[in-house]
């Protein structure tokens, strides 16, 4: 067991060497390709602290036992905040290329919102409060208590500037690479597709890793409740903004899907609805596979890839020039790596937290 | 009213409800049944444990049949029987076609499993033996009643009444039709 998980980990470790070798590469040969490429790693990776901060917050105020064993987990998905949030600077040095914003035509209406100036100004402050809010969610919590009922409407408040922050970073950073278009929706989809990503993240950890035996299984199940549910939510919003924007047929708005559908990032969308949707929404549905590690372990994966893809699906199709693939997948690789590691890291420091049956794994890495 | 239908117990508390099922359930018992003011946590899983696929089955299935009929619904009407041309869209579009589908499944299902759930308690019944029992007339407001069945096959009154008296029973009855 021992040995093949150091295999394992060597692997890992080659595919992240690797990842950084192609980035660094990807980002001399071809800077305008590799920062793309950045931009969509960054906005991937970034859903795996959120969603821990979210869902620390909601537990705060809904309170549930689940959290006796989520919470290890969750903690050291929080601590990667700095990087996951810090890691966007690689992306935005070279707004220029990325935003066609940044150079406006004349007539832009949204130019006072949409500037590079505003833009850094914005970043910052969503860097500050969502560190912030990481700090807040690690502090003074252990095991399934949430924080003292006279501290809970600060939770409160943090959901709100969460979720308006989340809002507003999704519209700068996605939403604005097509300044024209626009979907109220939008940063719903955004939110339940980072949220989606950190939860399977999570929930996948907790399969792999740290399985609870006996009654501790019925917490499982209830993550496995909690993925479904923003599942469906996800699929429920994202099809909303395309039942909207096909029924009103207009021209500053089926653009943005016609894009997408006929640009080589096609075979994304089935990814991204299949596995990302019917796959999980089926395997998860039966109440007994929510406690069952094989389908659970299955069920995240086929989510995480599935966010892989739509967020490639989100922003390649908006760039003529395309970007090579490896260099997708290396600068997706190269901060995943990173990311993973001091994921890991963290948790193995958060061991007083952890399940009283103990973790399963303990591989020297790192 | 000479036939011995069951043996009934009301117990002021769901944990010495609870206690009593388990040990019932220990002791080899399982016609029993709880008859309780709110759902107990954990009860049902003492008194029917294992997987009770009959009524997740029978929804799954009414799901798929309401989507298909859903569907198959709005396909017939605007691609078949009426064809119009809505702003040059394909007659059959789905996207058009998926709220209808969804609340047409959720019709369905929820159908199937309402009457599904009738059918599998038996429901409605008018009349019960239990009902002469002086222990239930609480069991609706503040009473928690174990009703041990006269078809169990290891139906001994003397071992069921000392298990209920072993958990506190306030009242133990034997209920006739």
């Amino acid at each position: 067991m021992r040995s093949s998980l150091n295999w394992l980990a060597l692997c890992a470790i080659a595919l992240w060497a690797a990842g950084i070798a192609g980035t660094v590469i990807g980002a001399i040969i071809e800077p305008a390709a590799f920062l793309r490429a950045w931009l969509c790693s960054y906005l991937f990776w970034l859903g795996l602290p959120l969603a821990g901060v979210t869902l620390v917050l909601v537990h705060d105020l809904s309170g549930g036992d689940w959290m006796a064993t989520a919470r290890p987990t969750l903690a050291a998905a929080i601590m990667t905040m700095p990087l996951a949030s810090l890691a966007g600077i690689a992306a935005f040095v070279g707004l220029n290329s990325l935003y066609v914003w940044t150079h406006p035509a004349a007539g832009l209406t949204n130019v006072f919102y949409l500037n590079s100036t505003d833009f850094f100004i914005r970043y910052g402050v969503f860097v500050v409060l969502w560190n912030v809010l990481a700090a807040y969610a690690l502090w003074r919590r252990e095991g399934a208590a949430p924080i003292a009922p006279g501290l809970s409407w600060l939770s409160g408040l943090g959901l709100v500037a969460l979720a308006l922050s989340v809002s507003f970073a999704a519209i700068d950073w996605i939403l604005s690479l097509e300044p024209k278009f626009w979907s109220a929706i939008f940063a719903y989809t955004q939110a339940a597709s980072w949220f989606n990503t950190g939860m399977a993240i999570v929930v996948l950890a907790i399969a792999l890793l740290a399985w609870p035996a006996g009654e501790r299984r019925e917490h499982v199940g209830d993550l496995a409740k909690i993925l479904l549910a923003t599942t469906i939510f996800w699929a429920y919003v994202e099809f909303m903004q395309l039942l909207i924007i096909w029924e009103e047929n207009l021209k500053t708005e089926i653009p943005w899907y016609l894009m997408r559908l006929n640009s080589a990032w096609k075979p994304a969308i089935y990814v991204s609805a299949g596995l990302g949707f019917v796959v999980p929404f089926l395997l998860l549905l039966w109440a007994p596979s929510k406690r069952n590690r094989a389908i659970i372990i299955i069920a995240c994966v086929s989510i995480v890839v599935s966010r892989v893809a739509h967020t490639w699906l989100l922003v390649m199709p908006e760039f003529s020039s395309p970007t090579p693939f490896w260099l997708d997948a290396a600068a997706m690789v190269a901060l995943g790596g990173a990311v993973v590691l001091l994921f890991a890291w963290a948790l193995r420091s958060a061991h007083r937290l952890a399940a009283a049956d103990g973790p399963i794994w303990r591989a020297d890495y790192g | 009213m000479t036939e011995l239908c069951g043996i009934v117990a009301e117990f002021n508390t769901p944990e010495a409800l609870t206690h009593a099922a388990a040990q019932l359930r220990r002791s080899g018992f399982r016609a029993f049944e709880a008859y309780t003011p709110y759902p107990v946590e954990g009860l049902d899983r003492i008194i029917r444990p294992g997987r009770n696929m009959l009524l997740p089955l029978l929804m799954f299935g009414a799901a798929i049949l309401g989507a298909a009929w859903g569907y198959w619904i709005q396909y017939w009407d605007e691609a078949l029987n009426y064809p119009l041309n809505v702003g040059g869209r394909p007659h059959n579009s789905w996207p058009a076609f998926m709220v209808g589908t969804f609340e047409f499944m959720l019709l369905v299902t929820v159908a199937a499993g309402f009457f599904g759930m009738l059918a599998a308690s038996g429901l409605p019944k008018l009349y019960h033996p239990l009902f002469e029992a002086r222990s239930f007339e609480r069991a609706s407001r503040d009473r928690f009643v174990l009703c041990v069945e006269r078809a169990d096959p290891r139906f001994d009154t003397d071992a069921i009444r000392r298990v209920f008296e072993e958990h506190g029973a306030q009242r133990i009855e034997e209920v006739r039709a």
